[in-house]
């Protein structure tokens, strides 16, 4: 041993610290990789293997490890907040779509559409007789009739885009899960491939901010990921998840298990596919149905009056809407005064069947094949008399007149109601302004009493219990808030993440004055092991020209 | 804690586009002049906005409304106006007409002065204001009085705008209410101003006992039996008379006549009796008359001279048995001697005031009612009885003319209130108006000053940020390494 304990000593040294110089210039490389973890070598010495009892000096330096820093709780705070953010981020972008659909502060917002459809039968009643001022209401009429289809569409459309959207997260999560796989099998195989952790780790943090997961390291090394209890990645398997519509047009989410493949919608509770998730099927629905509520009971209302006046060709009994319900009669003839939603519940687009047998009212419902007990009032106007039955049930108030016994009859308020608004009248003539005749004797074409009282119904709680613009306004008001409150949400969210994030970056991140320093102190290191092997080389030869 | 390099870009990224997304919202605020620009800026305000938006929108609509309004009952009062001028013109040449002195041929040209007015009439009320007749009713788009027959053919209805919320105004005015009226029933398709004298020649289901011919009754006044004492005569075919008596008549200074009048003798009979007398049939003439209501029947003899207009100068004594206040007694008529049972009336309800469009002689000529109602009436009563020559008829046309300026005087201020109630309710709206725009500037307006110190103060921090940045990273350890 003796002299070439110093080259060992000094090889061990430089190799060492060669090898300390790789680490600190990896991560230099790599300052700027989202989501690095910061590599540090551990230093050890290497002990003589001499068993002696004193006098007995070290073997040199050697590499014990070179370890990631990372701080596993500090990690999965980070995915967890991640995921949040990214599902306010998601649903607050969702929220200004859906503002700019109804956005009241515009110069052409929909209550302008409904304030100017008003205000033409003011202008009607001035002059009933004006061909300009029936054409002029026709015109506004069919205007706001488009402006609420396209508003309808658009809300549609909104939800086909996030269906695709979800269909690209759901194969982002595939790919995702594949790729975790396939990293699992390789840390599992090469434990000490640093880099290849690092990769792994990143991919679960997008997978989460997609959807909530949890995830566990079994003893192998392999990452287990787990959607709600059910496994995506386990033991070198993978389960891949789909999405489709259902009948009802909501999404549907399977997800592949040993056993057959299951619903999984309900495991997703979080990540930017819980958000869209939200907004299609939970959000949106609901401002749908407020739209075609609004549509269903204002087309009820003026249908209602227009049918009792009378067009400037004595016609009366006409719509001024088209009809937004289906009838189907099977014995008799119903005469259907009026029938009003004061809201939508999931059984208000179901078919209903109606029969009267002289005292009893039956009313089932066909969708669901239950029946259904309304409640009814009846009352008298006019002589001779005239009967009046309303039945309510489900938020459905439906007016019959001097119903017979023996009727029969179906009905189903149209789904997508809005999407069928639209005027129903095309001859000027039959705009029904006044309220008797005006070819007969006791009226005139100047008879202007049912524009004047169609104008009126601008007043009127027609809309279940509120006015036409205030049902609306409430509508806007309720999405502002959503919208704002979403906003709020994801700032705190986002300010959140920065802070924890910057706690990561204390212990994970590159510093590079850090490095820096790293880089000097490991170089003169370098050169101080290589100065003593030159020692040692002195010293041979020194030895060597001793004995000539 | 160690600040990586990494995160310290990322961080200042983000602050940096914090501050140009405040002010790119600042700088769309300039641009736009809102405040508010989406729902979610201001949900609360979002809601007050569309409900002044509304408010406003309506406001405007009726200040339209209004003008509309405006304008015909403006036109309307300015009709008015004229056909009370007419009348006036009207009324003088009726007084001129009534003077002693005037010969036929200048009464005759002073009806055809007449005859233009009435024309010049019926032109005004034919007016059409905005292609609309305004005064007609809904049937506005043919004129309202026939100038042929001078009927009203249209409607009654009035047609009401709404002026503001909940209040309305209408903006027409029917002529049936004063100048002319419409005719139903039997006699609808009679020439109805042509003068006395007029039959019926069709007779649907005739109230019995009633003469078919049009009462060729005394606009100036006739006798007036009393009611008995022990009431209402309700059936002029029961025995009014029990027992009888002398009936002697005398018209002016004309010789006396006498009749008899049987016993047990109904109204009906001392009618036929005077009516069918050769001589008392010379000076006066007979009807039986209902002075009461079809459920209350009161029926009275009434008795008018035969020459038209002499009536106060008729005499009657009557010499019976009957019992005071009953009989025959009540048909004395003697002012000097002093027995007067009978009264001298102008206007007797049921004879030459008949106010029931079902009686057949509502639209005789010389109904008083009618032509106290309605201004076409009464001025071409004056114009047939100056064509007549008839001094009492032309006298009785110009209490007729003052009847119908008091209803133009009450025509005019309905209209008058229509106009204030309009002006009262435009000043209100316009007030209504201003401070609901006020609100809606308040919430709906973007402060300019306010946004632009916004936008200064951010371009300041972001200027700083930038240079902190350039500054902060000059240099790092590594450009010390040699």
């Amino acid at each position: 041993m003796a002299l070439t304990a110093l080259f060992d000593i000094g090889k061990s040294g430089i190799l060492t610290y060669q090898k300390a110089l790789e680490v600190v210039s990896h991560n230099v490389a790599n300052a700027a990789t989202e989501g690095y973890t910061r590599q540090d070598v551990i230093f050890q010495n290497i002990p003589s293997g001499i068993l002696s009892y004193a006098g007995v000096t070290g073997r040199g330096v050697k590499i014990a490890d070179i370890r990631r820093m990372y701080n596993s709780f500090i990690e999965l705070q980070l995915k967890t907040e991640s995921s949040r953010l990214g599902y306010w981020d998601v649903f607050q972008s969702g929220m200004l779509r859906l503002e700019s659909i109804f956005n009241d502060a515009s110069d052409i917002a929909l209550s302008n559409a409904i304030n100017d459809f008003f205000n033409a039968w003011q202008e009607l009643s001035q002059n009933p007789s004006g061909i300009a001022e029936r054409s002029l209401l026709l015109d506004k009429a069919t205007y706001l009739a488009h402006r609420f289809n396209l508003s309808y569409r658009a809300l549609l459309d909104e939800r086909y885009e996030i269906y695709k959207d979800s269909q690209n997260f759901v194969n982002q999560i595939n790919q995702y899960l594949d790729q975790i796989n396939e990293l699992n099998e390789k840390i599992v195989a090469n434990p000490g491939a640093l880099d290849a952790k690092d990769q792994r780790e990143n991919l679960v943090k997008q997978l989460n901010d997609i959807v909530n997961i949890t995830y566990f390291e079994d003893n192998a090394g392999r990452y287990s990921i787990l959607l709600g209890g059910m496994p995506l990645v386990d033991g070198g398997k993978v389960y891949h998840m789909n999405v489709r519509l259902d009948g009802n047009q909501n999404l549907q989410f399977n997800l592949e298990t040993v056993s057959g493949s299951i619903d999984a919608k309900r495991l997703i509770q979080g990540g930017k596919l819980k958000a869209e998730i939200d907004l299609r099927d939970t959000v949106i629905p609901e401002y749908m149905n407020k739209l075609n509520m609004l549509v269903f009971d204002l087309t009820d209302a003026i249908n209602r009056v227009h049918r009792q006046g009378y067009g400037l060709d004595g016609s009366t009994g006409n719509n001024f809407f088209n009809q937004l319900y289906d009838l189907t009669v099977a014995a008799g003839s119903p005469d259907i005064t009026s029938i009003n939603i004061s809201s939508v519940n999931s059984n208000t687009y179901d078919q209903y069947r109606i029969q009267y047998n002289g005292t009893n009212w039956t009313v089932t419902d066909n969708t669901t094949g239950s029946s259904v007990t309304p409640s009814v009032t009846s009352w008298t106007e006019g002589t001779p008399p005239v009967y009046y039955y309303r039945l309510s049930f489900n938020d459905i108030n439906i007016t019959l007149r001097n119903p017979l016994a023996g009727l029969d009859f179906t009905f189903q308020i149209k789904p997508n109601t809005a999407l069928y608004f639209d005027v129903a009248i095309t001859d000027t003539d039959k705009i029904a302004a006044a309220s008797s005749d005006p070819t007969g004797s006791s009226s005139g074409p100047m008879d202007n009493r049912n524009a004047r009282a169609i104008y009126g119904l601008l007043d009127s709680p027609i809309i279940g219990n509120a006015k036409p613009i205030d049902f609306y306004r409430s509508i806007v008001s309720e999405i502002g808030v959503y919208s704002s409150s979403a906003k709020t949400q994801k700032n705190f969210q986002e300010a959140l993440v920065q802070e924890i994030e910057k706690r990561r970056q204390d212990i994970s991140g590159v510093s590079l004055d850090e490095e820096a320093v790293n880089l000097i102190k490991y170089q003169k290191m370098y050169e101080a092991s290589a100065r003593v092997i030159r020692v040692a080389d002195e010293i041979l030869s020194t030895l060597f020209d001793m004995v000539r | 804690m160690k600040v990586t390099t990494g995160f310290f870009y990322r961080t200042f990224l983000g602050d940096i586009n914090k501050q140009i997304e405040e002010m790119f919202k600042a700088q769309r605020q300039l641009a736009t002049g809102k405040r508010v620009l989406s729902p979610s800026d201001d949900p609360i305000a979002i809601s007050r906005i569309a409900k002044y938006k509304s408010e406003i929108s309506a406001l405007d609509e009726y200040k339209r409304v209004m003008d509309t309004a405006k304008i015909f009952n403006s036109a309307t009062e300015k009709a008015i106006d004229d056909l009370k001028r007419m009348l006036i013109k009207a009324k003088q040449y009726a007084v001129q007409g009534s003077t002693d002195t005037l010969s036929p041929t200048d009464r005759l040209a002073i009806a055809r002065e007449i005859d233009t007015l009435i024309q010049r009439s019926i032109d005004t009320i034919n007016t059409k204001v905005s292609g609309r007749y305004i005064f007609a009713g809904f049937k506005a788009d043919t004129a309202p009085v026939n100038a042929q027959n001078g009927i009203y053919q249209s409607d009654t209805n009035l047609q009401y705008l709404d002026i503001s919320f909940f209040l309305d105004v209408a903006v027409n005015l029917p002529a049936t209410e004063f100048f002319t009226y419409t005719a139903t029933g039997q006699l609808a398709s009679l020439k109805i101003l042509t003068p006395y004298n007029q039959t019926v020649l069709t007779n649907d289901s005739p109230p019995p006992d009633e003469i078919l011919q049009l009462h060729d009754v005394d606009p100036l006044g006739a006798l007036l039996m009393s009611q008995p004492s022990a009431g209402a005569v309700t059936n002029p075919a029961n025995p009014f008379t029990t027992n009888g008596g002398t009936l002697t008549i005398r018209l002016g200074d004309n010789q006396a006549v006498n009749l008899n009048i049987l016993a047990n003798a109904s109204l009906n009979d001392i009618r036929d009796a005077i009516n069918n007398d050769p001589q008392t049939s010379k000076y006066v003439k007979a009807w039986v008359i209902n002075y009461g209501t079809t459920n209350s029947s009161d029926y009275r003899l009434v008795i008018g001279s035969v020459p038209n207009g002499k009536s106060d100068t008729i005499r009657i004594d009557v010499t019976t048995t009957d019992a005071p206040n009953s009989g025959l007694n009540l048909l004395a008529y003697n002012p000097e001697s002093g027995n007067v049972s009978m009264s001298f009336q102008e206007n007797i309800n049921g004879y030459n005031f008949i106010s029931d469009p079902a009686d057949p002689n509502y639209y005789s000529f010389n109904n008083n009612y009618l032509n106290e109602n309605y201004y076409l009436r009464a001025l071409h009563f004056l114009k047939v009885a100056l064509e007549n020559n008839d001094q009492g008829r032309i006298q009785k046309a110009v209490d007729y003319i003052d009847k119908i300026a008091d209803k133009l005087f009450k025509q005019q201020s309905l209209i008058g209130a229509r106009l204030n109630k309009i002006e009262t309710i435009t000043d209100y709206n316009l007030e209504v108006e201003t401070n609901t725009k006020q609100s809606l500037s308040n919430d709906q307006d973007a402060d300019a000053l306010k946004v632009i110190s916004e936008l200064n103060r951010r371009m300041s921090v972001l200027q700083a940020l930038r240079t902190t940045l350039t500054d902060f990273f000059r240099g790092n350890l590594f450009d010390f390494l040699r």
